[in-house]
């Protein structure tokens, strides 16, 4: 029983990483706004 | 039969703590005081020589090592290019792919979440698998757990007794299989963010599994064998016979371990992994047999970080940049040792009231010896205690639980600075990176300027993902071991009451969320409480940290490089080195100063006034 909470556990920590990517990325466009970046 | 060990972090030393914990509760003394005349005296110059020797070598190896990493990353080596092939093909990988960030982390998670679950499973299937003479059982499985998510972290914070509980085959197809992939995972990453810094390139920033692939076939393979071989010349053992049994001349019955120590010794240090193969990890002498072996174990930890600096340079094409940031962290390397080095020689001035000699001399090395292996000393002590937390390596050669306060507070704040001193393999260059950044935008606020690094304008992105890296550290550590210093799941793991107990919850956490794998070993850290935390914090403080980082890479990548101006705020000066080693002081002082007041601070001046916990 615990062995598939553990795996569980392992599993769902990885995919709220990948949802950290996936948020992370958001923030740098959100932050881009005009007059920020490259374009200052 | 071996003699049963309590199970808690990297190295036991329950019979140590529990001596001084007796010794604690009678042991005020009055009129308790040390000299720093005596403390000078006890530093010795053999000492001190040896810490300068290991500087000068460090600096030596620095360029090349630096340079055979260009070639390993830039792809010019190419002689084991078959089998290079070969892992792509039977992959399914496509080399010449440049992948976005977004997708260089994602390939980085998914191959390190497959391996974590593999190695869960191989350890709860353990005794039915082959090589294992001593018919080892299943790891159980909140050990299971826990190692598992130590060693895909580069962390190896063992809760168990290597020789008692790992099969042969264990050891050598999961544990020391994620000790060449979580350094060269690592290394992947800090290659990234240095592209990152030199590219324009709308946010790519290399082939996360041919940088996985490439730092393992041509940097850590063949530098382990090399150094497995020299430690095995030195004495440390590597074979596969079973445990011998024999009878000593008192007619005791003892059990020497066997096993391949050495190959497992070089990449322990190599990938600053720090797992020993046995509990007593470099304090026992198959595995660190004599003062050479000693000192190459020390090279091995900083070897591949000090010559990433250069890397940097390289890549970035300002070679001063790049000992610049060599210099920020030898400054806060050496200033660690001397500190642990005069805390230890200075010794236990309660020892020295109760007529204990702790003034070093031809036959007495003086000092706090308790917990010190008496081959190494206490200058090769704190030199060790002190690389070993710069690193995230976490191998011991003497119980830095045993350490007085402030030498013992002197492993821990070097963990909480982010392990940048050098630091672990690539773990350390994109920690101290971000250190760069947070330093350069100080420095533009308060000239009034957009701030730049290296040509990239760092602006709200990128200061937002250095916070999140920034913050990411101290939240879980602040918040497990305030959550651990107050529940009785946490509290029931205690062997010490008072300071050092919260100490020792403090160190725990600080270093499983840093990846270090040392342990202020009073805490009894076995327990399914401590493991599932300490599994979690590790995955947190690895992947957590190193998202944000190749974030940072992606977001530089992405700008174009400005010429620089008169308003450019250079990075390869000394006035830069001061600013950032203080931007790295004040943001680690103002994040653990609370903690560490609570802890190892408060236990110095008690342990002045005579009281020891």
């Amino acid at each position: 029983m615990l062995d598939v909470v553990y795996v569980l556990g392992i599993a769902g920590f990885f995919g709220l990483m990948i949802a950290f990517v996936h948020g992370l990325e958001r923030l740098g466009h959100d932050a881009t706004a005009p007059g920020d970046g490259e374009a200052s | 039969m071996t003699r049963p060990l309590p199970a808690t972090g990297r190295l036991r030393e329950h019979g140590y703590r529990h001596r001084r914990a007796r010794l604690g509760s009678d042991s005020r003394v009055s009129g308790v005081h040390a000299s720093t005349a005596r403390a000078i005296l006890t530093m010795t110059f053999a000492g001190w020589a040896q810490i300068l020797v290991y500087c000068v070598v460090l600096l030596l190896v620095t360029k090349p090592m630096g340079l055979y990493l260009v070639k390993v990353y830039d792809g010019s080596f190419k002689w084991l290019g078959p089998v290079e092939r070969a892992l792509y093909r039977l992959g399914g990988i496509e080399p010449s792919e440049d992948q976005h960030w977004t997708r260089y982390a994602a390939s980085l998670l998914v191959f390190t979440a497959v391996s974590t679950i593999v190695t869960y499973v191989a350890l709860r299937l353990q005794g039915r698998l082959p090589l294992n003479p001593e018919n080892l059982p299943n790891v159980v499985d909140r050990q299971a757990f826990e190692t598992a998510t130590s060693f895909t972290s580069n962390t190896n914070w063992q809760s168990y007794s290597g020789e008692t509980t790992m099969s042969y085959l264990s050891q050598m197809t999961q544990l020391a299989f994620h000790n060449f992939a979580s350094a060269a995972v690592g290394v992947a990453a800090a290659v990234a963010l240095v592209r990152g810094i030199a590219r324009r390139s709308a946010g790519r920033i290399g082939n996360f599994y041919v940088d996985l692939v490439r730092g393992t076939l041509y940097l850590y393979i063949p530098f382990s064998i090399v150094l497995a071989l020299l430690f095995v010349q030195q004495g440390a053992i590597q074979n596969f016979h079973p445990y011998l049994h024999i009878a000593t001349l008192e007619g005791a019955k003892q059990t020497l371990v066997m096993g391949p120590v050495a190959s497992q010794e070089a990449i322990k240090q190599l990938g600053t992994n720090g797992g020993g193969f046995f509990n007593a990890n470099s304090a026992h002498p198959f595995e660190n047999p004599t003062p050479w072996s000693n000192f190459l174990q020390i090279l091995a930890i900083f070897l591949i970080p000090a010559g990433l600096t250069y890397f940097l340079g390289r890549t970035v094409k300002s070679q001063r940049h790049g000992w610049a940031v060599w210099s920020a962290m030898f400054v806060l390397f050496i200033a660690g040792v001397a500190v642990a080095y005069w805390a230890e020689a200075r010794g236990n001035p309660i020892h020295a009231a109760r007529g204990v000699d702790v003034v070093a001399s031809a036959s007495n090395p003086g000092g706090n010896m308790e917990g010190k292996e008496v081959r190494f000393g206490i200058a090769n002590s704190a030199l060790f205690a002190t690389i070993t937390t710069d690193a995230s390596c976490g191998a011991v050669n003497s119980m830095h639980d045993s350490f007085t306060p402030i030498g013992g507070m002197v492993p821990m704040v070097n963990i909480q600075l982010g392990e940048l001193v050098y630091g672990g393999v690539g773990s350390g260059l994109y920690a101290m990176i971000v250190e760069v950044v947070l330093a350069v935008f100080i420095a533009g606020l308060m000239v009034g300027r957009t701030p730049e690094y290296l040509g990239k304008k760092i602006e709200s992105r990128e200061i937002r993902v250095v916070m999140v890296y920034v913050l990411v550290y101290a939240f879980v550590v602040l918040t497990f071991a305030a959550i651990s210093s107050v529940i009785p799941a946490g509290l029931a793991g205690l062997n010490n009451t008072g300071p050092h107990g919260f100490s020792e919850i403090l160190y725990a956490f600080s270093s499983t969320v840093a990846n270090n794998g040392s342990a202020f070993a009073g805490l009894t850290g076995s327990t399914y409480y401590y493991n599932t935390m300490f599994g979690f914090a590790m995955l947190f403080g690895r992947f957590a940290m190193m998202v944000p980082a190749l974030a940072l890479a992606g977001f530089l990548a992405e700008r174009k490089a400005a010429p620089e101006s008169a308003g450019t705020f250079p990075v390869t000066t000394p006035l830069f080195v001061t600013l950032l080693v203080g931007v790295i002081m004040i943001v680690t002082a103002l994040t653990f100063f609370p903690a560490l007041s609570l802890g190892p601070i408060v236990e110095h001046f008690l342990m002045q006034a005579g009281k020891l916990f």
